[in-house]
């Protein structure tokens, strides 16, 4: 092979592997299955290479990763400033090394919050006023990427002009175009919402004529898109609501039973919703739970026992003198998948993410995270609007 | 030998001359002995050429394990479709051009994957050596080249 590198004496039998990259189609099998970052990168490595990379051919048949491989972490930039920055964690630790990214990419004042993340794109607004008003911007996002593109505001005359709630619906195996599904009310807060229906293949909102008008206690926000439905979980409740994009309508969600517990986790895994419940706080065991394909029922799927970390990180145990001590863990997020044989969960426990992995049953250090009280209270009580999964993508936005 | 030969046995014949005697339904995850067992212009023996029999053999490998292990969970194959991948850079590269020219869609995909893996963390410049050392010079005095190095660092 470092003959090869001697230009001037040209070889007549080319090497094995020459031999596979010569061929324009075994090329293209081999770059729909590279992540994104070194795909754009060989486009430098030859004309023929930048043509091939770049043939739409290679980014419709790209194969997109099965399962986030990182997250954004929403926390504040300092004590007592309302300013959002993110953290952007992977199992390895903290990406792209510095402190908080505020994702400075927009040409906005006071900053941006990430409201969604869908299979690899992030839907962004304009982070103040904290409510929506006529003045906030929507943005879809590709992170990886870091293309975006504006979103207009939805408007058809009729003085809806509140966003109750804006979701992101992009499933590349279904489709290259993404859509933005936004609920309008005449009013701040109010339950009574119309929907519109934000088409990026056209780039036209269209409006439906149906009235809503959903229970106060769901917070829709930062929903879970899977299989053509945004899923939004509800506390103390035996049934939440998900609404079918396709069909415009709305369709009971079961909640598992235990109506004393809150989720600590709801979000999609492998194809599935997963869901977890403690009370207030994750005791030493707790089950991950799994909807089953028809929405009949939640099963347990996988039983954590925190105690296996205890030996590895003994601040996990906070101790209650006279009681049984508490642990003190915060679910984050699953990361990798079972497919890959690599599924984890993401925890927080004092100033450090550590990850928990299904395969070997084992705690292992991620990074040190000092996080500031009011984000940790960000965790535990609005822990939705807190953490984004995220998987790298190619696709345009 | 084809008059000993079991019924639905194929013969398959490497470039190098070497025999395999294999099954019809191992044979035929090649969609091209497929074609060809189909349109009844094969005899008991099928040439296989451009392929040693050293390939063959991984290939052949590949497709019975495939083949059996139909009722086997799935991570099951994943492991062995792992393994079976993981080995010398001429040996993987000689697959990928076996598969491909034999139209071996699963194998295919597995290499394919496995070549992906390996390349991911790889320099530009390791890659243009390792796959297209031969025309390297070429290359690197292009207007491509030029052209990238004038608009930014080049890695």
């Amino acid at each position: 092979m470092a003959s090869s590198s001697t230009p001037q004496r040209r070889r007549l039998t080319l090497t094995s592997a020459e031999k596979v990259a010569a061929d324009d189609n075994l090329l293209k099998q081999i770059f729909i299955r590279l992540p994104p970052k070194p795909l754009f990168s060989f486009k430098t490595v030859s004309e023929r290479w930048f043509n091939l990379i770049s043939d739409p051919y290679v980014v419709g048949d790209w194969i997109p990763p099965n399962s986030p491989s990182s997250f954004y972490f929403r926390r504040y930039s300092s004590p007592f400033s309302p300013d959002i920055e993110f953290n952007h964690i992977s199992v390895n630790g903290i990406v792209n090394s510095s402190v908080p990214v505020s994702l400075n990419l927009f040409d906005e004042p006071d900053g941006v919050k990430i409201l969604q993340s869908c299979n690899g794109l992030l839907l962004i607004s304009s982070s103040w006023p904290s409510a929506d008003s006529v003045h906030t911007r929507y943005y879809v996002l590709n992170a990886t990427t870091k293309k975006y593109s504006m979103i207009p505001r939805p408007n058809n005359g009729d003085n809806r002009n509140f966003l109750v709630s804006m979701n992101l619906a992009f499933d590349p195996a279904i489709s290259l175009h993404y859509k933005v599904v936004a609920f309008r009310s005449r009013k701040w807060n109010s339950p009574n919402f119309r929907i519109a229906i934000y088409y990026s293949e056209t780039q036209t909102w269209v409006f439906s004529e149906k009235s809503f008008t959903l229970s106060e206690n769901i917070v829709v926000d930062n929903g879970v898109f899977l299989n053509g439905k945004i899923h939004w979980p509800r506390c103390y409740s035996k049934e939440s609501t998900c609404y079918d994009v396709n069909r415009d309508e709305f369709l009971p969600l079961p909640m598992p039973s235990c109506l004393k517990k809150v989720p600590v986790f709801f979000g999609e895994c492998g194809g599935h919703l997963r869901l977890i419940e403690c009370y207030k706080r994750c005791g030493r065991r707790f089950d991950v739970l799994e909807l089953e394909n028809d929405y009949s029922e939640w099963v347990v799927k996988y039983r954590v026992d925190l105690q296996m970390g205890v030996s590895a990180f003994p601040e996990m145990i906070r101790p209650c003198p006279g009681r049984f001590p508490t642990y003190g863990v915060d679910v984050l997020c699953f990361l990798g998948s079972e497919v890959g044989g690599d599924l984890c969960l993401m925890l927080y426990i004092p100033f450090k993410v550590i990850c928990y992995n299904f395969k070997d049953r084992s705690f292992r250090k991620v990074c040190d995270l000092k996080l500031l009280p009011a984000d940790v209270g960000n965790i535990q009580f609005c822990r939705f609007l807190a953490i984004y999964p995220c998987m790298e993508t190619i696709f345009d936005v | 030998m084809s008059s000993s030969l079991e019924k639905n046995m194929l013969i398959l014949r490497s470039s190098d001359g070497e025999e395999f005697i294999v099954p019809e339904v191992v044979a035929v995850m090649s969609k091209a002995i497929k074609n060809m067992v189909e349109d009844e212009c094969a005899s008991n023996t099928i040439p296989v050429p451009n392929v040693d029999a050293n390939i063959l053999a991984m290939v052949i490998e590949f497709c019975k394990k495939h083949d059996e292990s139909e009722a086997e969970a799935a991570s099951d194959l994943k492991t062995f479709d792992s393994e079976f991948v993981n080995r010398g850079q001429e040996a993987l590269y000689d697959l990928i051009t076996a598969a491909n020219f034999r139209d071996v869609k699963e194998l295919l995909d597995a290499l394919c994957q496995n070549v992906a893996e390996m390349i991911k963390g790889k320099s530009v410049h390791h890659i243009r050596i390792q796959f297209l050392g031969y025309q390297l010079f070429e290359i690197l005095t292009s207007n491509f080249i030029w052209n990238i190095w004038c608009d930014r660092d080049f890695d």
